[in-house]
């Protein structure tokens, strides 16, 4: 072996010795990789005749911070899900936002990632009582964002939930800023929290801003199974 | 579900996902970046759990190699690594110097993610060309000219070091 390939050698083991061990999350992975793989043969409906107006309304991007709607993505195509409802073992709470930009918010971990984000970057969100909490959905699904190079997850209300969104976003829509931001929190962190427009009736929503497809589905995953 | 297919999965992934994560961390050089790389290879590793169980490790390994060196995956990726600091010459002493040897990590972590790729195969991996051909997806005449690159970058970066382009083995 010469001395290159020794001093090459040597410094990527260096390299990989510096790697954080996490243990991956296997069985979360693995509920992924099945959603992944059956992706393609759930029965999913095309026809959404509210997917454009929710597409205006609640759209957001999950990158951007507390605060900053984009007001624009949104959702393509509609996510009439497989069959029944879908529990979530992780309830996803809407919250009208009171404040933000507040102060400083301890260091707590991204659910999207699992990283843990500094609170020194986020501002933290204040909330009015008013909102919901959503434990089961009639239908998610994870599928690319407008322009095709991002992806999103598409979720669809159960009725009775619907129902309540649209009494919720009603209210929100005729209110000033930031009181017509509608939050979407789940396990304490927000996700996102755009402005509502207009009183959402057709119970669908999406959550777009995912780099890559594996995300998209280990999130949902995530919400679904825990 | 297959329960015991599910059990395998997660046997595998308990026993390898130390490897994985330092080869997935030597490719990227960022902890953050290396987790998702292994991330995504093991969902795609369950999707196809059926057809791959018999050798999930290099499944798994051939995606992260191919998803690093990916146009789509380079194209996205907006960071740069820190380029290297040029170390102080070891003057007498036939062993490398802890700068040096530090120089040297960054100067690989400032290559390209292709040649990069070439160099963990070649160097770490202990791989013949044809082999790190096949992994990666490209010829083995790419591979000796992605090897020659990088030993030059890696050469010019750090001329102290003496480093020189030698053939890769078959």
């Amino acid at each position: 072996m010469s001395n290159t390939d020794e001093l090459i050698g040597g410094a990527l083991r260096d390299l990989a010795e510096q790697a954080i061990i996490v243990p991956p999350a296997a069985d979360a992975l693995w509920r992924a990789g099945q959603r992944r793989r059956r992706r393609n043969v759930m029965a999913i409906s095309a026809t959404a005749p509210g997917a454009a107006a929710v597409a205006t309304v609640l759209a957001f991007t999950l990158g951007g911070g507390p605060g900053t709607p984009s007001g624009h993505g949104g959702s393509v195509g509609g996510a009439t899900g497989a069959t029944g409802s879908l529990a979530l073992s992780t309830p996803i709470q809407f919250k009208q936002v009171a404040r933000a930009g507040g102060p400083r918010c301890p260091t707590s971990i991204n659910p999207m990632t699992g990283r843990a984000i500094s609170g020194a970057s986020f501002a933290c969100i204040r909330f009015t009582g008013t909102g919901m909490t959503v434990t089961r959905l009639q239908s998610a699904r994870v599928q690319r964002g407008p322009g095709g190079h991002r992806y999103q997850i598409d979720i669809r209300l159960t009725a009775a939930d619907a129902r309540r969104f649209a009494t919720l976003t009603r209210e929100l829509a005729g209110q000033h800023s930031p009181r017509n931001q509608l939050a979407i929190v789940t396990n304490g962190h927000v996700l996102a929290d755009p402005v509502v427009m207009a009183a959402i009736t057709t119970g669908r929503a999406a959550i777009p801003g995912f780099a890559t497809q594996p995300q998209a589905e280990f999130f949902l995953a995530t919400l679904l199974n825990g | 579900m297959d329960e015991s297919a599910r059990q395998d999965f997660t046997e595998f992934v308990a026993a390898r996902s130390r490897q994985l994560t330092r080869l997935a961390y030597v490719l990227t050089g960022d902890q953050h970046a290396a987790e998702d790389l292994l991330q995504n290879a093991l969902v795609k590793a369950a999707a196809n759990w059926g057809r791959i169980h018999t050798a999930p490790e290099a499944y798994v390994r051939r995606i992260i190699y191919r998803e690093q060196v990916s146009w789509l995956r380079r194209r996205a990726r907006r960071r740069e690594t820190a380029m290297a600091r040029v170390p102080e010459p070891a003057a007498g002493d036939d062993t490398v110097s802890v700068e040096a040897r530090l120089a040297l990590r960054d100067a690989l972590l400032a290559l390209p993610p292709r040649r990069r790729a070439v160099l963990v195969l070649r160097y770490l991996e202990d791989l013949p060309e044809s082999q790190v051909a096949e992994i990666l997806g490209c010829s083995v005449g790419t591979v000796r000219s992605q090897n020659h690159k990088a030993v030059t970058q890696l050469r010019l970066a750090l001329p102290s070091l003496g480093l020189t382009n030698t053939e890769v083995h078959q």
